[in-house]
């Protein structure tokens, strides 16, 4: 096949001494930019670009893609390790990796995290070098009327992230559909909600907020208990993941693959999304969802993965198509034009040594993630034993000076401590943080689409339907919907069955 | 009333003893006034002191990518080290107050972008502490004609079957514009304007859903700035049917201007540099002259053109009545959509 025989050539070519330290120190920085609370993939290889002109073309792109796919291994470790978000896509990770960390298993969080992840980036890479350009074409069919299917479907599937009081989820979706509302209004580009806030005319910038909510909140909680010593005594062996861990795993890890990989394809969705959903997916498959949120290696495996392969599967519509999915990889194909590469599909064809190369260096840079990460899962497990009252406010240092790295601004910071606050006072009350962040981003897309699609169809809400793409969206919506109302009525009515029985 | 005479006696001290300091170094400002008959030498860049560069996009953006490529040859030819500072958010209105507030020292340099900064200040909704007047001109260096574009295998090959369908279907040909007020919403009340006919406008969020929807065929056409489209149109994946500029662009030599084809529309996106008013005029003379030989550098030159960037520099005074032109067609434009623009 010749598709095999070029990427056998393009391997030769990325096992390139020069390229391999290239994708190495790609990874390396990568995972630094996920790791440092703040700063993400976009503002990070933006940043780097500069470095880029100095090397050779292919040098340059296999250093910026490395960078791209490895911030997504780097957020995991602080999500999971100190319940604070280094990147976006991790905040899921927090509800059950931290969890697992406060009982000893941290290092088999980690390691499973990045195990999927490995998987999950070549299997994405696989379907690029396979079936790139129809899969890149069938991502393209999603005009705003899909789209906006798409987010009644996801919106609808956030009673996934509830956890015992499914009331409790809906106020939370509620208070992150009213956050999203916060900016300017799409059809009419005046201020909505800003209360006069110049800083507030493009919303409430995600990060910080994601970061007081989840993270700087737990700080919060966490200074008025006295301080835990549990996880500081984790002997070495435990950092390995057991079998029954193992076996739990793989469905998840091919399950968030499947979510990462086809929402990877479609232009307008990002990595949190896709993390998010597999998250909902692993809990609504798993035969104890109520165990969800204490620590189950379900809730880290699949969205893990699910961000690795949407990482990795992003780059199929743009090499392909030339089209850019998200803020990151729009970045990366300025990059890649000032580099000399234009994505797009002359490109196979213009430069295959490239492109070929570049895949290759794909499966190579998911290979030195997990060679990177995994003896350092011991090296950060270790800086647990750091006394909390250093290990804390150092902490803080860090959300700050990141937050603040966003935008170069201090309202940014006061975000974060506003949220943090809220944070606090939603976990006293047992209110559930994750479906507020998921409406919160879901919201404005949502009311985005529906605008474009009765911009396109000037009022008529017919368009929805009359699309079939759109329709099939929302009709599985709405099949979901039902089985999920159904599932939880047999296995409410088998529980009182149950209960009866045994009296 | 002893206090207030206390402190007056005081205060008169106060003056007397500045009145004294004012008589004494003033001849000395003569002096220096006089030998500056001959232009005296400013101390600017004073070495060692860091030069910032404002730019009100978030990095990454096609207007943050420009000053990356260019930064570099700035640097060289001002004589000392530049510092980009991105301040994103609300459409450059934060950036450009940052810029208003700065101290008139020439140590601090904003990117801007019209009619974008334009369309900002003059509607009232948007509550900008800032306006033309505030800042000090100094020179434009990307020239982005707008332009209207479909797919490449579109039936539509020219501007005329676009505006004969849309006359036939008011409303219902669908073109692809990037934010409200923005400079492609803008270029397309001109043209509609121009042209006499109606489309439905679907407003993305920026040039990347614009293409999206364009190349998905969700749209049948979209307006852009040139360097969104010129990347894609010499890749074959769109075609550019018009160009709203006097003259072809070289980016695009291929491509027809509308006035070509009977639509007199000349409109586009720019971006330049400004120093907050009060400025020194020596300090902005020097500063025009480095973005000039900027501009002039042969490795900006190519890395502009790859990413589809069309550079033009615009010399300070050119640059200033430019911008008041700007700004009064953006006002005639946002009036007619109904914003009530304060008198000037």
């Amino acid at each position: 096949m010749e598709a095999l025989q070029n990427l056998l050539h393009g391997f030769a070519l990325a096992l390139s001494p020069l390229n391999l330290m290239y994708a190495f120190i790609g990874s390396m920085l990568g995972t630094l930019i996920g790791v440092l609370p703040g700063i993400g993939p976009t503002g990070g290889i933006a940043m780097l670009i500069p470095l880029t002109f100095r090397i050779d073309t292919t040098g340059a792109i296999i250093m910026l893609a490395a960078i791209f796919y490895g911030t997504m291994y780097g957020g995991t470790i602080t999500s999971v390790l100190v319940n604070v978000p280094g990147e976006a896509a991790s905040a899921i990770t927090c509800l059950d990796g931290y969890q697992m960390a406060k009982k000893g298993r941290g290092g088999a969080a980690l390691s499973i995290a990045a195990i999927g992840s490995f998987i999950g980036g070549v299997i994405a890479t696989v379907g690029l070098v396979v079936a790139a350009p129809p899969l890149a074409r069938m991502g393209l069919r999603f005009g705003p009327p899909e789209f906006f299917a798409l987010m009644v479907l996801g919106t609808s599937l956030v009673t996934g992230l509830s956890g015992k009081s499914i009331v409790k989820a809906l106020i939370m979706a509620a208070f992150g559909l009213l956050l999203g509302m916060v900016g300017m209004d799409p059809a009419l580009g005046s201020p909505r909600f800003t209360f006069g806030e110049m800083e507030l005319l493009g919303g409430v910038e995600l990060v910080p907020m994601i970061m007081g909510l989840m993270g700087v909140s737990e700080v919060l909680s966490v200074v008025e208990t006295p301080m835990r010593e549990v996880f500081l005594k984790t002997p070495l062996r435990s950092l390995f993941p057991t079998m029954k861990e193992w076996k739990d795993s793989v469905g998840s890890i091919f399950r968030g693959t499947a979510v990462g990989f086809s929402l990877g394809l479609i232009p307008g969705m990002n990595t949190l999304i896709a993390a998010f959903m597999s998250y909902i997916v692993e809990r609504k498959v798993s035969k104890e969802p109520d165990k969800f949120g204490t620590g189950m290696i379900q809730g880290v495996a699949g969205p893990e993965t699910a961000n690795n392969a949407f990482a990795n599967a992003a780059f199929i519509p743009l090499f392909s198509l030339g089209i850019p999915g998200s803020p990151a990889i729009a970045v990366l194909y300025g990059a890649f034009l000032m580099n000399g590469v234009t994505p797009g599909p002359l490109l196979f064809k213009e430069k295959p040594d490239l492109v070929w190369a570049v895949i290759a260096s794909f499966v190579i840079g998911n290979v030195i993630l997990l060679i990177l990460n995994l003896p350092l899962i011991g090296m950060w497990v270790a800086l647990l034993r750091i006394p909390y009252s250093i290990f804390y406010p150092l902490i803080l240092v860090f959300c700050i000076v990141g937050a603040y790295s966003i935008n170069n601004s201090v309202f940014d910071i006061g975000i974060m401590a506003l949220f943090s606050v809220l944070g606090y006072v939603f976990r006293k009350l047992d209110l559930p943080l994750a479906p507020a962040v998921l409406t919160f981003i879901l919201g404005p897309m949502m009311e985005k689409s529906l605008r474009n699609s009765l911009e396109m169809s000037r009022g008529d809400f017919g368009i929805i339907f009359s699309r079939p793409l759109a329709a099939a969206v929302l009709a599985m919506a709405a099949v979901i919907l039902i089985m999920f109302v159904v599932m939880e009525y047999l296995r409410k009515g088998q529980a009182v069955r149950e209960e009866q029985a045994e009296v | 009333m002893r206090e207030s005479t206390f402190m007056s006696r005081r205060a008169f001290l106060k003056e007397a003893v500045a009145g004294a300091a004012v008589a004494a170094t003033a001849p000395v400002l003569f002096a220096s006034g006089a030998s500056a008959a001959a232009p005296a030498k400013i101390d600017y860049p004073a070495k060692g002191k860091v030069v910032n560069l404002i730019v009100p996009w978030p990095p990454g953006g096609p207007a943050d990518t420009s000053v990356r490529v260019l930064g570099p040859a700035l640097e060289k030819e001002l004589g000392t080290t530049i510092e980009i500072v991105n301040r994103g958010g609300a459409g450059t209105q934060i950036g450009m107050t940052e810029l208003a507030r700065s101290k008139p020292d020439g140590y601090t340099i904003g990117q801007v972008s019209l009619p974008t900064a334009a369309a900002l200040y003059l509607n009232p909704a948007r509550q900008a502490i800032f306006n033309r007047k505030s800042f000090q001109p100094i020179a434009m260096y990307i020239d982005d004609p707008g332009v209207i574009a479909v797919r490449a295998d579109s039936p539509y090959r020219d501007l005329k079957s676009l505006v004969d369908a849309a006359k036939a279907n008011p409303e219902k040909i669908k073109v692809a514009g990037s934010g409200v007020l923005a400079m492609t919403h803008l270029q397309l009340l001109l043209f509609q304007k121009e042209a006499g006919a109606k489309f439905a406008i679907v407003q993305f969020e920026g040039g990347a859903p614009q293409m999206t929807n364009l190349l998905g065929g969700h749209v049948e056409c979209a307006s852009f700035v040139l360097s969104d489209a010129a990347v894609r149109h010499k890749g074959g994946q769109v075609r550019v049917v018009g160009v709203m500029a006097k003259e072809r662009s070289p980016l695009l030599p291929d491509a027809k201007t509308a006035e070509e084809q009977g639509y007199k529309v000349y409109f586009g996106s720019s971006r330049g540099w400004a120093v907050p008013a009060g400025t020194p005029k020596e300090i902005v003379e020097i500063i025009n002259g480095a973005v000039k030989r900027a501009t002039e550098n042969a490795e900006v030159k190519e890395k502009m053109e790859r990413a589809g960037l069309a550079l033009r520099y615009m010399p300070t005074e050119e640059y200033t009545k430019y911008w008041e032109d700007t700004e009064g067609t953006t006002r005639q434009l946002l009036e007619q959509e109904g914003v009530k623009v304060p008198k000037p």
